[in-house]
């Protein structure tokens, strides 16, 4: 899975763009970069996800962790962009009420 | 005796010449004794340095700079090669054939290194390489090694909290499997009998290995436990009872859970259901398999809210399915899903058929759609259906 960031200088915010498939093998990736941004100071964070054509549950659980971190952080992380894969499984998990989609 | 000066110079050169290859033989035993990668090179270097006769000696490598020689001369050879005096310092590159690279650099402030000298460095360094590239596939073997050991123990422990043998119950006809991933995952489900109902619960945590084995043995001792605190019947407070319990637990680890939470009475066969992000969930009547979809997120995301519940009527054959996502996204050789649309073809081509039919075929059906593919997810499926016959 391709991660590509966009860190916006000067503020708090990173918008991380993904392509491919998230699944157990890339949640380590993932994580690495969430973390770095984390502590870099990011706490609102944009996750494309476009390019993503197939999502599993380990997978959701790096986004549900984020988000919370984020949340707790007085920030939150968006969805943004979302495939037809990753909206049906987001509507079909009631995960769509639990995060800020846009 | 006294030997001619020429006579004497070629019997020094044959001694030193066996000295070098006593030497070379030292080299090459060390590779035998250690697979760890920082102390077999350190020896390596160790053995190098009294080969060359040197001052100092440095190994670059991708990751790790190995150093062996006078202190003082440290900085000195780790300067960037234009800086280097290359008087006194040779340096030598190699390149293996699965693409580990290193250089070795030598000091020596005596002498200048001769042609021989360049050669027994060539050497050195892919002895060098040949211990590092060594080490390194020993340790991803056991690394492999460990991940394994630790996949077929959370399968362990996921099989053992597994419920044994069928409900005892009569106006219903039952069937539960799970069948685990070679990398195990969290799929569960519970069930017990109380009174003229039967409560059941099935639920997917989410991610792989020991760590979700553990959680998933955790929320089934959650549910045994509720269903048996005779307070409620209803699946709407078994799970907000089994959210409060385990929410904590799973915040903690990072991991959530699908949970479909169920009841059904066999005095007039109303089904009701709770359910927290878990598909696919089928109610199978006349024929047709009808979708039932969650309610509220799966447990550990947020702190659980208002819950509806789902009601059903079951009539006489009439069945609730419920399934984990490793049957749906079960790949074929081609990368193809098995899919939803394969699930309901199934389910209502068997429909007339006894619950253990029902569930046993489908196994097959799944398990032969990806027969040349790893199985990556546990495959759940529980059925209750209201007997024909009481």
């Amino acid at each position: 899975m391709k991660i590509e960031v966009l860190p916006t200088p000067d503020t708090d915010a990173a918008s991380v763009t993904l392509d491919g498939r998230f699944d157990a093998h890339e949640t380590s990736d993932f994580r690495t970069t969430y973390d770095q941004l984390e502590a870099e100071g990011v706490v609102n964070f944009s996750i494309g996800l476009g390019g993503v054509e197939f999502v599993d549950s380990t997978a959701l659980a790096e986004l549900v962790r984020g988000m919370k971190r984020a949340r707790e952080r007085g920030g939150d992380m968006v969805l943004t962009d979302l495939s037809n894969a990753v909206r049906v499984i987001l509507e079909l998990t009631k995960l769509d009420t639990a995060f800020t989609i846009s | 005796m006294d030997l001619s000066p020429e006579l004497s110079s070629m019997a020094n050169a044959l001694v030193g010449a066996n000295d070098q290859l006593l030497a070379l033989y030292d080299l090459l035993e060390v590779t035998t004794d250690s697979l760890e990668e920082v102390n077999t090179v350190l020896e390596l270097l160790k053995r190098a340095f009294k080969l060359l006769d040197c001052d100092a000696l440095l190994v670059l490598t991708d990751d790790i700079n190995h150093f062996y020689g006078d202190e003082a001369e440290r900085d000195t050879l780790n300067q960037a090669p234009d800086d280097l005096d290359r008087a006194s310092v040779a340096i030598e590159r190699a390149t293996t054939a699965f693409g580990l690279e290193a250089e070795l650099r030598a000091l020596r402030r005596e002498s200048p290194f001769s042609t021989g000298d360049r050669k027994l460095m060539k050497a050195v360094l892919q002895t060098v390489l040949g211990a590092i590239h060594t080490s390194r596939l020993h340790q991803e073997s056991l690394q492999q090694a460990i991940v394994a050991h630790d996949h077929r123990t959370a399968a362990a422990i996921a099989q053992v909290a597994l419920p044994d043998g069928p409900p005892e119950l009569t106006g219903i006809d039952f069937f539960a499997r799970s069948d685990p991933a070679h990398a195990a995952g969290g799929d569960l489900y519970m069930y017990a009998v109380v009174g003229e109902n039967l409560c059941f619960v099935v639920g997917d945590v989410s991610g792989k290995g020991v760590s979700a084995a553990m959680m998933m043995t955790t929320i089934t001792s959650a549910a045994n436990a509720s269903f048996h605190d005779l307070s409620s019947y209803s699946p709407v407070e078994h799970l907000r009872r089994i959210s409060q319990w385990t929410y904590d637990h799973l915040a903690k680890a990072d991991l959530f859970t699908t949970l479909v939470v169920g009841r059904y009475c066999t005095t007039d066969g109303t089904l009701t259901l709770a359910n927290a992000g878990h598909s696919p969930v089928f109610i199978v009547r006349k024929g047709k398999a009808e979708p039932s979809y969650a309610h509220v997120p799966p447990v550990g995301v947020l702190p659980v809210g208002d819950v509806d519940a789902a009601i059903h009527q079951l009539g006489l054959g009439e069945a609730i399915v419920v399934a984990s996502d490793g049957i749906v996204e079960q790949e074929s050789a081609e990368g193809e899903q098995f899919g939803e649309h394969r699930l309901i073809r199934h389910l209502e081509r068997y429909s007339n058929q006894p619950a253990s039919v029902m569930g046993t075929s489908m196994f097959d059906e799944v398990a032969s759609f990806g027969e040349d593919h790893t199985q990556d997810d546990d495959r759940t499926l529980l059925i209750v259906k209201r007997a024909v016959k009481p």
